[in-house]
């Protein structure tokens, strides 16, 4: 099955995609089945500073090598014999991304067979923010037969599991084994990582010289039991294969098990890379309540990026890092819950012998925070550091919030952050304060977010502290019911 | 003599006196009987007008009747002020006690001391009864209050205020009695009747109309006052301690939503579950909020408080084995979607985080690549920020480091996905491609040469013109060439 991607020209699309929406919003023209879908219009506005960057020529640049000195302080890259070259402050500008879901799940009556879709519209930000051209795309569109022992679906499609969403076109057969046994087996055009689109479309073109040419075929299949209500476990495995099978773009096979009794838990879970023989994540979690009112949880992980074999990037070694996080939550009265937590990770040897220009091979973060409920009320606060490889970030969070009601909320968050790259010169500050609200009925939700914030920028040159203003506002409308979803007998009434 | 039934635990209802107070002592007759002990030869000429003498048709004496002697003449004037008759709350008959069971009057009436033919009467109490009918108090939890009294509702000359001043029992302020009280409530309601309206049951209620014990009961607004005293408590249950409780609790909630109405209505199950789970048929049978006085308990919107926190970040495990049955509450495809999908705007990540992103992506926290393209989404962004250059020579990110190209190595081994943020394949292939450039072997120990050119031969085609294990015959050859 072959959805093209659908690129937009105008906003006539979009209008037609709003009206079309709520054209079949009305359950009344199938009430006898069911129709349950939900509208979300997203409308964000941020403000941002943008960069420009300036050159001159190297020889009126003082100096000698690659990265000088500007009289002011300026940091230029320069190319020997060409220009320097360094980046300032440009204009304030708006982005403003808009993107507007549609999702629909119909029974058409027939007994087992579900008919589900997702569109998204996306606009209002050419070039500003990350995919949010015009464009209209079709992230779901299937159809479920399902029975006692089996569902069968076909359609675009995504399949939740342990590593993470895969997207793709093609069927899945689910097999409802005795007890708890679940065991499915998946297979289609493959849909990018993160991409919802084929390898071979336009977004990785755009992106990458040396994007694919060709799509990728998936297949896989998962495994899950819950033999007791204390155990579980999953095993999935997944292949994408070059539509020519001259290569695979990936092998992968993830293991997810948890331990649940009484006040202890175990989780172990694992992704791996089959193809590179790399193990990409593997997390060992201990957790116990120590008493009633305090948890404490360990866990020891070992982490290394996934790259998929279209890249060159495995080529490179790449080396990951091994992790152990100690948390504690402490509730310390019925309003009052405090917690903490502290993670120190170390990467493994690279191989590389820069001994002339080190960088950080370890890195730590941990945070404190606490949270205070009462009534309609709730004060959170939170401070952390991140310290280490890459990046420094230290931060702090404060909210108040309040429900108003039982389908509304207001609060009101303040911030403040500070971090620089290791990689690079200054430090950038950025504090603010934001508002957020919620009101929820059901069937319409609405929440809204609006805040100010200001960066400050320490020992780079060029550029200048600004004010930001970033607001979002989503809507989400409802609509029917599933079949059998409408109920409202009361206790002790008789059955119709 | 009928005894009381003996129910153990708690009693229910209150035994009502006459007046307020948990046992009054004995009220004396208005009347001194004494004086006139040889006036009257017995009770009946002045009570049972009608000389039935069984007193199945009692005389209440007034003034009038005294004036007869007392009219100044035969006898002096005199004032009788009859005893007030209060509402009637005591369920007694004088036909049953006197005429068919055969007591005197003296048996209940005689004020404790006196004696002769005509001795001082009083108004018998509660504990009069009890020497028949057998109860230890008058609050005794095995009392059979229906024996004495009326149900409340049958009263309608108790005021509200008097209703209200009803004593509490002791055994009402007792843990047991909350948790218990259901099911006295069950075997005996008429107890609860004596002082107990349905008013009182709501309260705390909040399925006050679907319970039937309730639903029996009368409906009389004046126990309103007496409502208000009541502060209501909705115990917690032992079970819902259970660390695991909120994660397992659904099963036991699908099997007998009955229970959890006591103390939740729907919107108690919204705070978590929403208003669109697959959970909402067994939450559609609880009550709705309004229904009655009471609030049950009822969560804080907004709040999550079935997941514990960082479960947003953490929840892949459980989500993946299955032992998080996601899907009772979350209508899997929506819901998923709604993160792994990459909802534009306000979805998975907190206000502000744009400006705080770097140390996560980092430390990978979460897998950002599966809801984000490192080469889509990350790029064009650090391009618009002037983090990754226009161009390679120009990138103005790495000044911070002189011998970048030097360090440049362990960073990318570190943490070559955060390099993809900004660059492109053919960035590194200007120096690391066995075609052209530098020709500088990127690959470390641990490169596994054989594999991947089984896997994925055109990787290998990207920096090598011929197949660099087997070479171009299929010879095997030293990797690095």
């Amino acid at each position: 099955m072959t959805i093209p991607r659908v690129m937009v020209s105008n906003q006539g699309w979009l209008a037609a995609f709003l009206v079309g929406a709520l054209s079949s919003a009305d359950p009344g023209t199938v009430s006898a089945q069911g129709i349950r879908g939900e509208l979300r219009v997203d409308v964000s506005a941020i403000e941002f500073q943008t960069v420009v960057r300036d050159s001159i020529p190297e020889s009126e640049v003082p100096g000698e090598g690659i990265t000088r000195y500007l009289p002011d302080g300026t940091i230029v890259t320069c190319v020997p014999g060409g220009y320097c070259y360094s980046y300032r402050s440009g204009v304030m500008e708006t982005a403003a991304p808009i993107s507007q879901d549609l999702t629909l799940t119909a029974w058409p009556g027939w007994q087992g067979v579900q008919a589900r879709t997702h569109l998204r519209g996306r606009f209002g930000s050419n070039d500003l923010w990350p995919r949010s051209d015009q464009e209209l795309a079709v992230l779901d569109l299937s159809v479920d037969f399902d029975r006692d022992r089996f569902r069968l679906r076909a359609g675009r499609q995504d399949h939740h599991g342990g590593l993470g969403a895969l997207h793709f076109d093609g069927g899945s057969i689910l097999w409802k084994g005795p007890s708890t046994l679940r065991l499915t087996v998946f297979g289609g055009r493959s849909l990018g990582r993160g991409l919802d689109v084929p390898y071979n479309g336009s977004l990785l073109a755009d992106a990458d010289k040396l994007a694919p040419e060709l799509g990728a075929m998936l297949i896989g299949f998962e495994g899950r039991m819950r033999p007791t209500t204390s155990l579980s476990a999953s095993l999935l495995y997944q292949r994408e294969i070059r539509s020519d099978r001259a290569s695979r773009y990936s092998e992968r096979m993830a293991l997810d098990a948890g331990w649940h009794a009484g006040r202890s838990r175990v989780e172990l879970s694992g992704d791996f890379d089959m193809a590179s023989r790399v193990v990409n994540d593997l997390r060992l979690l201990l957790g116990r309540s120590i008493t009633p009112q305090f948890d404490l949880l360990i866990e020891g992980r070992h982490s290394s990026p996934f790259f998929e074999l279209w890249t060159i990037w495995g080529a490179f070694t790449p080396v990951g890092f091994d992790q152990a996080r100690l948390s504690a939550t402490w509730r310390a009265s019925s309003e009052l819950t405090l917690e903490g937590s502290a993670a120190y990770r170390a990467y493994r040897e690279t191989e590389t012998g820069a001994a002339l220009a080190p960088i950080e091979g370890d890195a730590f973060r941990g945070y404190l925070g606490g949270a205070w409920r009462r009534d309609d009320w709730s004060l959170a606060a939170r401070a952390g550091v991140d310290r280490g490889f890459g990046a420094y970030r230290g931060q702090f969070d404060l909210s108040v919030d309040r429900s108003v009601g039982l389908r509304s909320s207001l609060g009101l968050h303040a911030l403040g952050t500070e971090q620089f790259s290791e990689f690079r010169f200054g430090e950038g500050t950025t504090h603010g304060v934001g508002f957020v609200g919620r009101h929820g009925t059901g069937r319409v939700d609405l929440t809204t977010q609006l805040g100010r914030f200001r960066h400050s920028f320490q020992n780079r040159p060029g550029y200048e502290d600004y004010n930001q203003w970033r607001g979002t506002l989503a809507i989400a409308l409802r609509f029917g019911d599933d079949p059998g979803m409408k109920s409202s007998r009361p206790i002790g009434a008789p059955r119709s | 003599m009928k005894l009381v039934r003996p129910i153990g635990g708690a009693l229910l209802a209150l035994m009502v006196v006459m007046s307020s107070g948990a046992d009054p002592a004995p009220v004396p007759s208005a009347f001194p009987h004494e004086i006139h002990s040889t006036l009257f030869t017995s009770c009946t000429p002045c009570h049972d007008e009608a000389g039935s003498d069984n007193l199945t048709e009692l005389v209440r004496v007034t003034p009038a009747d005294c004036a007869r002697c007392h009219d100044g003449e035969t006898a002096s004037l005199v004032a009788f002020r009859p005893p007030v008759q209060g509402p009637k709350i005591f369920k007694f008959s004088h036909e049953l006690h006197v005429g068919r069971e055969k007591f005197n009057c003296v048996t209940c009436h005689l004020a404790e001391g006196s004696e002769g033919r005509m001795p001082d009467m009083v108004r018998p109490t509660s504990e009069s009864c009890r020497t028949c009918h057998g109860s230890d108090s008058h609050f005794a939890p095995d009392a059979d209050c229906t024996q004495c009294h009326e149900p409340l509702s049958r009263n309608p000359d108790l005021t509200v205020e008097r209703i209200a001043a009803f004593p509490h029992p002791p055994n009402h302020e007792s843990a047991e009695f909350l948790s218990a009280h259901g099911t006295l409530a069950g075997i005996d309601l008429a107890r609860c009747a004596t002082c107990h309206a349905r008013e009182t049951c709501e309260t705390c209620h909040i399925n006050a109309t679907q319970l039937a014990p309730i639903r029996s009961l009368a409906s009389d607004s004046r126990v309103l006052a007496q409502a208000e005293r009541i502060t209501p408590r909705w115990p917690k249950p032992s079970d819902h301690d259970d660390p695991g409780w909120l994660q397992h609790h659904g099963p036991k909630a699908g099997r007998a939503i009955e229970g959890c109405a006591n103390c939740h209505q729907q919107s108690s199950c919204a705070t978590c579950h929403g208003t669109m789970s697959l959970a909402q048929v067994h939450i559609s049978r609880l009550p709705n909020s309004g229904t009655t006085r009471a609030t049950g308990i009822v969560g804080v919107a907004g709040t999550k408080p079935y997941h514990p926190a960082g479960f947003r970040l953490g929840h892949g495990p459980d989500a993946a084995s299955g032992r998080a049955n996601c899907t009772s509450c979350h209508q899997k495809q929506e819901f998923c979607g709604g993160c792994h999908e990459g909802t534009v705007s306000t979805g998975f990540h907190p206000l502000g985080y744009l400006n705080r992103h770097a140390a996560d992506a980092y430390a990978r926290d979460t897998d950002c690549a599966s809801c984000h393209s490192n080469e889509v989404s990350c790029r064009s962004c650090h391009e618009n920020a002037g983090l990754a250059g226009f161009d390679s020579k120009s990138a103005s990110y790495h000044d911070a480091q002189p011998f970048w190209l030097l360090a440049h190595g362990q960073a990318a081994r570190q943490g070559l996905d955060a390099c993809i943020s900004c660059h492109q394949q053919t960035d590194c292939l200007q120096c690391h491609s066995a075609k052209s450039g530098w020709r500088i072997n990127p690959h470390g120990n641990a490169f596994d040469a054989d594999r991947l050119s089984d896997q994925a031969p055109l990787m290998c085609s990207q920096c090598h013109f011929s197949d660099p294990v087997r070479g171009a015959g299929r010879e095997r050859v030293t990797p690095d060439e």
